[in-house]
């Protein structure tokens, strides 16, 4: 009888045990089922450098152990992987499965039919319920929405444009944080006329897509647009493209010397080395400011949404996702690996291996607020963004054209900053360059 | 007249010490970099810049072993430097001897025609080169880079070699063929051997043009061919410019070249000042 | 054509150095004609970067007359950029690589070894030598820390009134030691008795060497001018990796302006057809210069 009961006990037990393992780990749950379908797959993925990859690379060999799908990455520098990307979409072949890919390319894959939509993908069965797609931010996730009304990329690096300031020098200065852009203008003529070996504000103005990714972000707090969302035409020069253009340039003054010709590094480096006292940059920044072994000002530096222009108070979103390929014949494989890298389930992973946030979950966490200074700046900019959206406009055209009016007007409006051409020329140039652009 | 030798003496130490100053002054920004290689990022952007008695570290140079994998974009700059050197002086070398040794109508104008092909910049037909890299399905592969640089390697190589060989008494060749040797005979074992050293310093040129050059192998090539001089895109990432391990980089990078360089140096010298004396 | 044709056994005389020529002439000019014609259509389309080539659409020489009328065209803009590099990188490289010739013509113990130091800088790689460079010229970088030591001043090379001149200054660096190794091989190779018999004469060491040793140089000097102005005209680079062209069109030149045209704005109609203009300018010149080089060395 004792006998028995023990027995009984110890499968109860072992019931439990196993009962529980499964109900405690839906991750390996879920993977036997993709181990059984699609186990032994070999899949190959494009992505670029960039600080979410290397979190992916130490979260793969569990995902390859787990389902048996064996993964390639193929790793490459920005500009390589647009020039790829072009280089497939014009032979009309793809060699890979997934790509990452930035908002800037989005209409392109999507209208060329090189990607795929991914609704069907995200209803699917293959899909985990600790994905969780209405997490992430919904700012993101209608960055990679198409025309079609459908989805080209699972957004899971985004980056929107807050203002980072020296808490310690505008307490000593006693200068409050700026809340209008006209407050930034006194603020960083004062540090710059004042404050020896500091600079008013720091920012990237190199000719091209850096001065147009800077410049995008004051068109609508001055009343600028690139397109009429109303009328849908080129109004590159209405009066507040043109003030915006004025006050970038303007601002100039106050920058650090050589800022016409800084790309996004110089202009951290710049905050981060203490020269200058704010600086209105990417959210992609705040982790290395925050980086002593990079950063002169960790600890320092506080973070805020941006701040109004006469027309109110706007940012954006850029960022990257991954795409899946028309051309794969591996979908669901590839599904399942994007799927599971991005999911809200392996967020904390994703996060703890310097991943770049992008899911509500996390943004909203008071435990990662507290230990990343930037998340609550970060949450308000994206409300910024949203905001522009709202109004119908964006600081990167929905266009497959839009690297080329991202040059025209990085080109025009960085003659103009430097004071090569008046910004009255500027803008009837880009007015006129970006109407052909698009008109063909 | 004592007077008048210690100003002599003196003038000339003064040369002597310019020149020096000179030299170092042309040197100094290599060793400079070189030095950076081995900074840390703090210490790269120090302003006083920091010269000496910097703490030195070799973490660069693990990340661009391990992370970067700069082995693979050696190889491939090797393979491609090799290979599109070798191409061209075997190409090279007929038509070369053609030029120096026979007379024939329109030589000159030959010459010449080679000469203009070889002035056209890669940057201009490098995106014609593109699309006919994808024409041919050749896109980011080593034998098109090979092939292409052809084009530029091969007018400049017979430019070059010609002087050389006609730097070399034809009466050699002519004796040699009156002893009954063949005239390729004549000319494997007279004037290839004393052209020797054209070629290698030639080809030294080419080798190092090839592997440090930059436009045509940075449009062409993305994951496969990738050679090291346009590995420079590689360090402007999300999170800044990689200075440490672009430094380190540029040191491997150049260690080789600069090293080959000074040990052929004699052939360096002449490869470049014959060119010209000669043209 | 000694006319004796007789007998099949009788090779033709051009044969042999036809033969010989062949694979170097099929390799080369097949090479440039598939991408001279490839370049020419494409300077005669409508056509984005990226897109299928099926999408071109024929545009005759519209893209020309862009480039060249067109009220927002930076063309003649970049030309502009262009002249001022080439003779600011050229007429200093002659002058300074030609003193510093002078300097190291003299009996002095080392020699060979300051000759060897002075390869170093022409064999860097371009791309690497423009990031350093771009570090070097930034605010707080090590060219302005030797301006402020020794004249006060921190400039702004990363401005649009210096950015060409830190382009130019590294060019300089690059390649003054190529007119020194050469001018310093022809300085030695000079014959001697002329100036001899102007010592006899009573001439100065400065007429000796305006009147003497100048003229005898002439020819070797415009023979290095015209090889790197061949290279500083389609110097792509260093430029590329220090600035991109900017601030604002301050360092666009030809190469730059090409690259911009076509991969940036992906417009492949207006960067062909400012390829050809390139291929015209430099072909166009160096004739020229070859011409003139020519002549003073018969009059010589």
């Amino acid at each position: 009888m004792k006998f028995r009961f023990v027995f009984v006990l110890l499968i109860v037990a072992l019931a439990i045990s196993s009962f529980s393992a499964l109900a405690q780990d839906p991750i390996e749950e879920w993977a036997a089922g993709i181990k059984d379908a699609y186990g032994g797959t070999e899949i190959t993925v494009a992505v670029a450098s960039h600080p979410s990859i290397e979190a992916f690379k130490t979260m793969i060999p569990r995902f390859e152990e787990l389902t048996g799908i064996s993964v390639t990455l193929d790793e490459m520098e920005e500009g390589q992987l647009s020039q790829r990307r072009l280089l497939e979409v014009s032979a009309e072949s793809a060699s890979y499965d997934a790509m990452m890919i930035a908002i800037e390319w989005s209409p392109q894959v999507a209208q060329s039919g090189y990607a795929v939509p991914l609704e069907p993908w995200i209803e699917s069965d293959i899909t985990p319920d600790w994905f969780n797609y209405e997490d992430i931010l919904q700012a993101y996730r209608d960055m990679f929405l198409w025309e079609d009304g459908m989805h080209y990329g699972i957004p899971f690096a985004g980056e929107t444009v807050f203002m980072f300031y020296r808490e310690d020098l505008l307490e000593e200065h006693g200068i409050a944080v700026p809340t209008t852009f006209a407050e930034v203008m006194e603020a960083a003529k004062y540090f710059s006329e004042n404050v020896d070996g500091v600079d008013g504000i720091s920012y990237r103005a190199r000719l091209g897509w850096e001065f147009t990714y800077m410049w995008s972000i004051f068109l609508a707090p001055f009343g600028g647009m690139m397109v009429d969302p109303e009328t849908g035409e080129v109004a590159l020069d209405s009066p507040g493209t043109v003030a915006s253009l004025e006050y970038v340039r303007d601002l100039w003054q106050y920058g650090p010397v050589g800022v016409e010709s800084f790309s996004f590094p110089e202009a951290w480096d710049a905050f981060m080395l203490g020269r200058a006292a704010i600086m209105i940059e990417a959210s992609a920044a705040a982790p290395e400011v925050e980086n002593p072994d990079k950063s002169l000002v960790a600890g320092m530096t506080g973070y805020s949404k941006l701040p109004a222009g006469p027309a109110g108070a706007y940012s954006g979103v850029w960022g990257w996702s991954f795409a899946m390929m028309d051309d794969s014949e591996v979908k669901e494989a590839t599904w399942a690996f994007i799927a599971y890298l991005t999911s809200e389930g392996l967020q904390a992973d994703y996060l703890a291996n310097g991943g770049i946030v992008s899911r509500q979950s996390a943004l909203g966490d008071p435990d990662l607020q507290a230990a990343n200074p930037y998340y609550q700046a970060t949450l308000d900019a994206l409300g910024q963004a949203a905001d522009l959206g709202a109004e119908g406009l964006a600081v990167v055209l929905p266009s497959p054209k839009w690297s080329q009016v991202s040059s025209i007007m990085g080109t025009e409006g960085g003659r103009a900053f430097i004071g090569e051409i008046t910004v009255e020329e500027a803008v009837a140039s880009m007015q006129a360059q970006v109407s052909e652009a698009l008109a063909e | 007249m004592k007077l008048g030798n210690l100003r002599a003496l003196l003038s000339s130490r003064f040369l002597d010490l310019l020149t020096i100053g000179v030299v170092a002054a042309f040197l100094f920004p290599y060793i400079f970099m070189v030095s950076s290689a081995f900074k840390t990022r703090l210490d790269t952007f120090a302003y006083p810049p920091i010269f000496w008695g910097f703490t030195p570290t070799l973490e660069h140079f693990e990340n661009i072993f391990s992370d970067m994998n700069i082995l693979f974009y050696m190889k491939n700059s090797t393979i491609i430097a090799v290979c599109s050197t070798l191409l061209t002086i075997l190409i090279s070398i007929p038509a070369t001897y053609s030029f120096a040794r026979f007379r024939f109508r329109y030589k000159e104008g030959v010459a010449y025609g080679f000469l203009f092909l070889q002035m056209v910049p890669g940057i201009s037909i490098v995106f014609a080169l593109f699309f006919i890299a994808g024409s041919l399905n050749l896109s980011d592969t080593h034998i098109f880079l090979i092939v292409v640089y052809l084009l530029w390697n091969v007018p400049y190589a017979i430019w070059m070699m010609r002087g050389f060989v006609e730097g070399i008494p034809v009466e050699l060749e002519e004796s040699a063929m009156v002893d009954g040797a063949s005239r390729f005979k004549a000319f494997r074992l007279i004037t290839l051997p004393l052209m020797a050293g054209g070629i290698a310093a030639t080809a030294i040129l080419i080798f190092i043009g090839v592997w440090n050059e930059f436009s045509v192998a940075f449009f062409l090539t993305s994951t496969e061919a990738r050679t090291m001089p346009t590995t420079i895109a590689f360090f402007m990432t999300h999170s800044g410019i990689k200075w440490g391990p672009m430094f380190a980089t540029a040191t491997i990078g150049t260690l080789p070249v600069v090293i080959f360089a000074l040990l052929v140096r004699r052939y360096f010298i002449s490869a470049l000042t014959f060119g010209a004396v000669k043209g | 054509m000694s006319g004796n044709r007789i007998g099949r056994r009788r090779r033709p005389p051009w044969l042999a150095p036809a033969l010989l020529i062949i694979p170097a002439f099929l390799v080369v000019f097949a090479l440039a004609a598939y991408s001279a014609v490839w370049l020419l259509q494409l300077s005669m389309v409508k056509l984005t970067f990226g897109d299928p080539f099926r999408t071109a659409e024929w545009a005759g020489l519209e893209n020309y007359q862009w480039l060249l009328f067109n009220e927002f065209t930076t063309f003649w803009a970049s030309l502009r950029v262009t002249a001022v590099y080439v003779v600011g990188t050229l007429a200093p490289e002659l002058v300074i690589g030609f003193l510093i010739a002078l300097l190291l013509n003299r009996k002095m113990r080392g020699n060979s070894i300051f000759t060897a130091a002075l390869i170093i800088p022409m064999v860097l790689m371009p791309s690497m030598v423009g990031m350093v460079g771009r570090l070097y010229f930034s605010p707080y970088g090590l060219i302005n820390y030797f301006t402020e030591s020794l004249t006060g001043i921190r400039h702004n090379w990363y401005g649009a009134d210096l950015a060409l001149w830190a382009a130019v200054l590294v060019d300089i660096w690059e390649w003054t030691p190529f007119f020194i190794l050469i001018l310093l091989a022809g300085l030695q190779t000079l014959p001697v008795e002329p100036f001899e018999a102007a010592r006899v004469d009573g001439a100065s060491r400065l007429q000796s060497f305006v009147h003497l040793t100048l003229p005898l140089m002439l020819p070797l000097i415009m023979t290095t001018l015209i090889l790197r102005l061949m290279d500083v005209l389609r110097l792509f680079d260093v430029i590329f990796v220090m600035f991109g062209g900017g601030p604002g069109t301050a360092t666009t030149t030809l190469p730059l302006y090409i690259y911009r045209t076509t991969l940036i704005q992906r417009d492949v109609g207006r960067g062909s057809a400012a390829s050809v203009m390139l291929i015209i300018i430099i072909v166009s010149l160096t004739v020229l210069l070859i011409k003139l080089r020519d002549r003073i060395r018969y009059e010589a």
